[in-house]
């Protein structure tokens, strides 16, 4: 971090987090206020979309380009956007903008397109320990997508579906392509769509919970971010899995690492969370 | 050598090119002379073999090398093609490749006469040597060497490995049809434990601020170490470079330019992207300033000087006892307690912020107790660690951009947290 010696009265910042699966952008001024925020698909081309996404917040805003002092890149494609400042992982941003949020949270677990992620955070929000995905996309949004495209749903509909459920059919592939061949047979062997989904919402909230298990205590107070963090059947299962945590879903649980970001660049403006 | 603006690699990197040609080099005479070749497995006590003119060679060695040309990936598409599995460790695989199917390239091995191993490594390597002498129809010798709990150099473990040794002498006799000469041997081992001081010396400036080597550079100087034991060359080499460390010691030249974090390496690298690691590594001023895996070829748990001490007390029972210890005690061979008591010594003697420890998917043996040593040398040291999959040998075992993630991730926890 590089902080400036002067902090700038109008100081007003931006953080651009660019996923694997989506852009999202976090606009605030130096008390920290939102102006704006905006979440696009990255698509294939992700400086296209950084700058796409920055210029809709920046236009919702009804800010100029100048106007943003300080900008801090992070996510899959931080390294891909050539007007930030700086470049900083998305473990050390979601921990950033997670402890604002959630100042209590002790553990974030972060699913997002194509990585999944459990970070641990002391109270001041420093990251403690940090462990992601190992080898596969097995319980992240893709895997989701997956599904979804197999059973001819959209999320809103899985969401209705997970609630009809009346018992849990098990989806075992470890593997979210094979997963795929497993739910067809599935189907075919008569079992009620609901029942499928919300066996593979509880599929993607048990790794989810194994992968927050290794790096947690029992009595963590919990955030759940990401695109993941939306789908109310997987959050419900979630819930049971980890009865004894207190578990915190952010109003919009896909820009914490945007909102780190930001208030990193603030940090890089003079401007000190306080 | 290219400069680089993050980091200050050894000249000797030049002398080692000259020192590997050369050796494959003579490796290929000496077989065309009559010499008999022995495929040795990585712990054997391999000096023995010069005492009846044997040359050793390194299949593992050689995969590993392969792997540094940028090489392994299409010679695994090769071995794999005659129907071996993925999931056999890589240097195994290579290993089988090159000695059955001659899948080589640059840089080849010829046919052994006999093949040696030792349990002290791994049970892969004893099947390994069990398949190609039945393939080849060629004599094998296995020296059990039992897995060490406690670091005591049990001794009851020490005799049984030393008697192994009369039987081993008794093949190398069948084999050769030769005695086995002493003074051979005695020089043998004094012109090991010579280079072995030597490459402890190197090893242990690595603890000046800054260091002075890069443990990715010194991976590759591992090389003489491993393969050409006994030789006068090697001592040689071991001295050059050790006056090259020691004039960047004396002038404070860093092998990376304004060293910050200074971190130690568990266990094998990544031999095909030991370049890259150095390079992200460097670029944030970070320098790798020890490994664990140092320590073995030189005698294990940092006790090189006990072939040392066997020498000057010219007693033979004694030198073999030194040797059945020291093969006892490699690192592989260890209880994961003793692994990790291991790197908390080392990190503290080299002053290290962190550990990077990387679960190597061909080495199960060594990749399983890993997670469990991370949190050991979390809770007793409260240092970072990052642990990173990949394979030492496999570049199609690599997610580049997770890795970078991981690493980039480390290296902002240590800034945050200094």
């Amino acid at each position: 971090m590089k902080p400036s010696a002067q902090p700038s009265p109008l100081c007003i910042v931006a953080g651009i987090d660019v996923g694997s699966a989506s852009t999202k952008v976090f606009i605030m001024d130096r008390f920290q206020r939102m102006l704006s925020f905006n979440i696009i698909p990255t698509g294939g081309r992700c400086a296209d979309a950084a700058r796409r996404c920055f210029q809709l917040a920046i236009d919702h805003a009804k800010l100029c380009r100048d106007d943003v002092r300080g900008i801090v890149s992070t996510g899959y494609g931080r390294k891909t956007v050539p007007f930030a400042s700086e470049q900083i992982t998305e473990i050390t941003c979601h921990a950033k903008g997670v402890h604002c949020l959630f100042p209590k949270t002790s553990l974030i677990i972060d699913i997002g397109g194509q990585d999944s992620k459990a970070i641990s955070i002391d109270k001041h929000g420093k990251v403690c320990n940090f462990i992601m995905n190992d080898k596969c996309a097995a319980g992240t949004g893709r895997f989701l997508e997956v599904m979804a495209r197999v059973l001819e749903l959209d999320f809103d509909q899985m969401n209705k579906l997970h609630q009809k459920a009346e018992k849990l059919v098990n989806v075992n592939s470890f593997c979210a392509v094979f997963a795929e061949s497993e739910v067809i047979s599935l189907i075919a062997e008569g079992n009620a769509v609901s029942d499928i989904v919300k066996g593979i919402n509880a599929s993607i909230a048990s790794k989810i919970t194994g992968l927050g298990r290794r790096i947690s205590h029992r009595n963590d107070e919990v955030t759940f971010t990401g695109g993941v963090a939306k789908n109310k059947g997987v959050v419900f299962e979630l819930k049971k899995l980890m009865s004894n945590e207190q578990i915190n879903i952010p109003e919009e649980p896909q820009i914490t690492g945007a909102i780190g970001a930001a208030l990193l660049a603030l940090e890089n403006c003079g401007h000190h969370a306080g | 050598m290219k400069k680089d603006k993050y980091r200050n690699r050894l000249g000797s990197v030049l002398l080692l090119n000259e020192f590997i040609f050369r050796y494959y080099q003579r490796l290929g005479q000496k077989r065309e002379n009559g010499s008999l070749v022995a495929s040795v497995s990585l712990g054997f006590p391999v000096d023995i073999l010069c005492a009846f003119d044997i040359v050793p060679m390194y299949p593992q060695n050689h995969a590993a090398m392969y792997a540094t040309l940028g090489q392994a990936g299409k010679i695994l598409d090769m071995v794999e093609e005659k129907g071996y599995l993925p999931d056999i460790c890589s240097e195994v695989k290579i290993s089988l490749g090159t000695l059955l199917h001659d899948c080589q390239l640059s840089f080849r091995m010829p046919k052994p006469d006999c093949v040696l191993a030792a349990t002290n490594v791994c049970r892969s390597m004893v099947k390994f040597a069990e398949t190609i002498s039945r393939e080849l129809n060629i004599p094998f010798h296995l020296h059990d060497m039992p897995f060490q709990i406690e670091y005591s150099h049990a001794k009851h473990a020490v005799e049984y490995v030393v008697a192994q040794f009369g039987d081993l002498i008794q093949f190398l006799v069948k084999l050769t049809g030769k005695k086995l000469n002493i003074q051979k041997l005695t020089r043998c081992l004094r012109l090991s434990a010579e280079a072995s001081a030597a490459w402890h010396d190197i090893l242990s400036f690595g603890a000046t601020v800054p260091a002075p080597f890069d443990a990715m550079d010194i991976y590759r100087h591992m090389f003489p170490l491993i393969t050409s034991r006994g030789s006068a060359r090697t001592v040689e080499y071991y001295k050059m470079l050790r006056y090259e460390v020691i004039h960047r010691v004396e002038k404070g030249i860093g092998a990376v330019n304004d060293e910050q974090y200074r971190l130690m390496w568990d266990y094998l690298p990544v031999y095909h992207k030991m370049n890259f690691f150095s390079r992200i590594l460097s670029k944030r001023k970070a320098a790798v300033v020890s490994s664990t895996f140092f320590y073995p070829v030189s005698g294990g748990r940092c006790r090189a000087s006990v072939i040392e001490d066997a020498l000057f007390r010219p007693k033979a029972q004694r030198l073999v006892k030194g040797l059945a210890s020291n093969h006892l005690a490699l690192y592989p061979n260890i209880s994961l307690q003793q692994k990790a008591s291991m790197i908390k010594q080392l990190a503290e003697r080299y002053h290290v912020h962190g550990i990077i420890i990387h679960c190597d998917r061909s080495c199960k043996p060594q990749s399983l107790p890993q997670y469990e040593i991370k949190n050991i040398l979390e809770r007793d040291l409260k240092m970072p660690c990052l642990l990173i999959d990949a394979d030492s040998v496999d570049p199609r075992f690599f997610s580049e951009e997770q890795i970078v993630t991981r690493i980039e991730a480390f290296l902002e926890r240590l800034s945050r947290n200094s």
